[in-house]
């Protein structure tokens, strides 16, 4: 069929998920921890902090797309379907807090617009799961 | 879409995990085939019909036809 085994797409995706992981949880406490001890840092310092957190963020993305590209068509499906549920999930959180702050039920604000990542995470492992039957692939 | 995939699979004493293995599939992908869950992609039914040594229409049939050919 010309592509990647099941099992090779998976350790493919497993050898970088965790180096990936480990870097954004290094850069995300690290950089609020870093801040937070310098006095009126420069917006530089902000700005790397802020490139060094999300750049693991896009780059799990990628390894995700790159999964579901190598994985075979059923794992691929199955994967599909729960990055839609999440894009539902998310889109739809953001709606409902749009519609909440532009008739004056919340301020604006109120909601942390950065929550909606690991709202669509969240919603992305728990499709998986249950796409899985909670066999869980990668 | 049915299929005599686990038929054909006990008769050899194959695991799923063996033929998964042999299709560079999940075990998850054989489960959900042989269930009824998912129907195959031509090239995966192709490479199932190679591996059984059948053509794909002995291994995966319309249950729709099969059953109005019964009532025939």
């Amino acid at each position: 069929m010309g592509q990647l085994t099941f099992k090779e797409a998976n350790r493919r995706y497993k050898g970088l998920f965790f180096p990936i992981m480990a870097v954004y949880v290094v850069t995300c406490i690290g950089g609020s921890l870093l801040l937070k001890r310098i006095e009126d840092p420069a917006l530089w310092m902000k700005h790397l902090a802020t490139g060094l957190t999300i750049a693991p963020i896009f780059a799990v993305f990628w390894l995700i797309w790159r999964y579901v590209q190598e994985t075979d068509e059923y794992s691929r499906l199955q994967q599909l379907q729960a990055l839609s549920l999440a894009g539902m999930v998310s889109a739809a959180t953001a709606g409902t807090v749009g519609f909440l702050e532009l008739y004056d039920v919340i301020p604006v604000g109120a909601f942390p617009i950065f929550l909606l990542l690991p709202i669509f995470l969240f919603s992305y492992g728990i499709a998986k799961w249950l796409r899985g039957n909670g066999e869980g692939c990668a | 879409m049915e299929n005599k995939l686990r038929v054909l699979r006990a008769e050899r004493k194959w695991s799923q995990a063996y033929l998964a293995e042999q299709l560079g599939v999940s075990r998850q992908s054989v489960n959900a085939i042989e269930t009824g869950k998912y129907d195959p992609s031509l090239p995966l039914a192709f490479a199932l019909a190679r591996l059984f040594d059948q053509p794909i229409e002995s291994i995966f049939f319309d249950e729709t036809e099969s059953s109005r050919q019964a009532a025939e």
